[in-house]
């Protein structure tokens, strides 16, 4: 299987040799091998794991909305923002978390602003836990 | 006649001068370079974007507020994109001049128009005029991410999505090459399916049994968004790119004539200077000879 993963800032992985794919979809985790059925979804914030060909430890992504195109042998991975696991930044992470937990205590949000930092929230901490 | 001494002055303040507009020129360059890599790194994302959005759209013959198009739109968000700061040439006064037309001419026929202005210059051309806009977002230009610009295209989808707006135009300055910037007037909502980028030329990949996580209503929902998102990001990078590329010719011209202008000045001076050591000899010559005499 190729796996491709895009962002709008780089390109990260263009065609790699991949065995198998964990991905963040809609319903949940979402394991990929080859010959999986051809499949569109959108990504949950959250990490996405694969394996390199010949290769036995998972490689990580931290990952926010995205959406996942599976066709024949190929999976395009389209995400808002990708890091890999060893280049997250734990400290900026950890602040925006922290800062997030403090707007919400205090309260006096609207749904929507209370909506965006619960998912501020989200990300920081699968930020912090990939 | 100048004296000597003011000359001098005169040179030296050119001199500053044209330290400035080099240095600005160099800043700019890099910007610029930034600036680029930004647009090149966004196409193949915003096409894959594309690709799908198509083929989703065309596959289930789907009907969305965002792919609704309108014979006679009634009312139109106009956005004016510009600059924070000037000595970019003309690229902000075109975008006004052109802006400003456009209201003019088509207010009056709209049951509404409004102005959603980005960058300090059109918010103070037109708060000048006395043309009022819904809202405006400054400082842009320092390093834009995605992030912002999301931001940004949040504020301005919502007054569509309410209803408010059945047409969102953008006038920009497109970035095409270092010398030449186009100013672009461009529907960007409701997305134009019809356009030539969404002319997929493998036709359709999708098999029937195709899964959808969630309904293709949903994921064409999100994408569109997305794609709106994305077509803002393109157009604040287009523009900054274009500014800095402006503000670099700019500068290289005004380099260049701080240049002919010190070799002007240093001519003069030199002539002054000849001209007064003559007159002292001649002086001095003359006072000799009345001694001898």
């Amino acid at each position: 299987m190729l796996l491709s993963i895009v962002t709008p800032q780089k390109k990260l992985i263009v065609d790699q040799e991949v065995e198998e794919v964990l991905i963040p979809g809609y319903k949940g985790q979402l394991t990929v091998l080859a010959g999986h059925a051809p499949l569109i979804t959108t990504l949950g914030i959250g990490v996405l794991k694969f394996k390199e060909k010949g290769s036995s430890t998972f490689e990580k992504y931290a990952i926010s909305w995205g959406y996942c195109e599976i066709a024949g042998n190929v999976i395009k991975v389209l995400a808002e923002t990708a890091e890999r696991s060893d280049l997250v930044d734990k400290i900026r992470a950890k602040k925006a978390l922290e800062n997030s937990e403090k707007v919400l205590s205090d309260g006096n949000l609207s749904i929507e602003e209370t909506d965006k930092y619960i998912n501020k929230i989200k990300k920081a901490q699968m930020r912090l836990d990939v | 006649m100048a004296s000597l001494k003011d000359i001098k002055l005169r040179i030296g303040s050119v001199k500053n001068t044209q330290q400035i507009t080099k240095a600005m020129k160099m800043v700019s360059a890099a910007k610029l370079n930034r600036a680029q890599n930004n647009i090149t790194n966004l196409r193949p994302y915003a096409m894959g974007l594309l690709g799908v959005i198509a083929d989703v759209a065309k596959t289930n013959r789907i009907e969305h507020p965002l792919l609704e198009q309108k014979t006679n739109p009634r009312n139109v968000l106009l956005v004016v994109v510009t600059s924070d700061r000037g000595l970019c040439a003309g690229f902000n006064s075109n975008i006004n001049k052109y802006a400003e037309n456009y209201y003019k001419e088509n207010v009056s026929q709209l049951d509404k128009l409004d102005l959603f202005v980005i960058g300090r210059r059109a918010l103070d051309h037109f708060n000048r005029r006395e043309i009022k806009s819904v809202d405006h977002i400054l400082n842009m230009a320092k390093d834009i991410s995605y992030d912002m610009a999301a931001e940004v295209a949040d504020k301005i989808i919502k007054g569509f999505l309410a209803g408010d707006y059945d047409e969102i135009r953008f006038i920009y300055n497109e970035f095409q090459s270092v010398l030449v910037q186009e100013r672009t007037s461009e529907t960007i909502l409701p997305v134009d399916l019809q356009n030539s980028v969404f002319k997929s030329d493998d036709g359709n990949k999708f098999s029937e049994d195709l899964i959808f996580e969630p309904k293709p209503e949903d994921i064409i929902e999100v994408l569109l968004k997305k794609h709106f998102t994305v077509q803002v990001y393109r157009i604040l990078s287009e523009s900054i790119a274009a500014e800095h590329a402006a503000r670099m010719t700019a500068m290289d011209s005004a380099t260049n004539n701080a240049k002919d202008m010190i070799s002007n000045l240093t001519l003069t001076y030199n002539k002054l200077r000849q001209a007064a050591i003559t007159t002292e000899l001649t002086e001095i010559c003359s006072g000799a000879e009345a001694l001898k005499g």
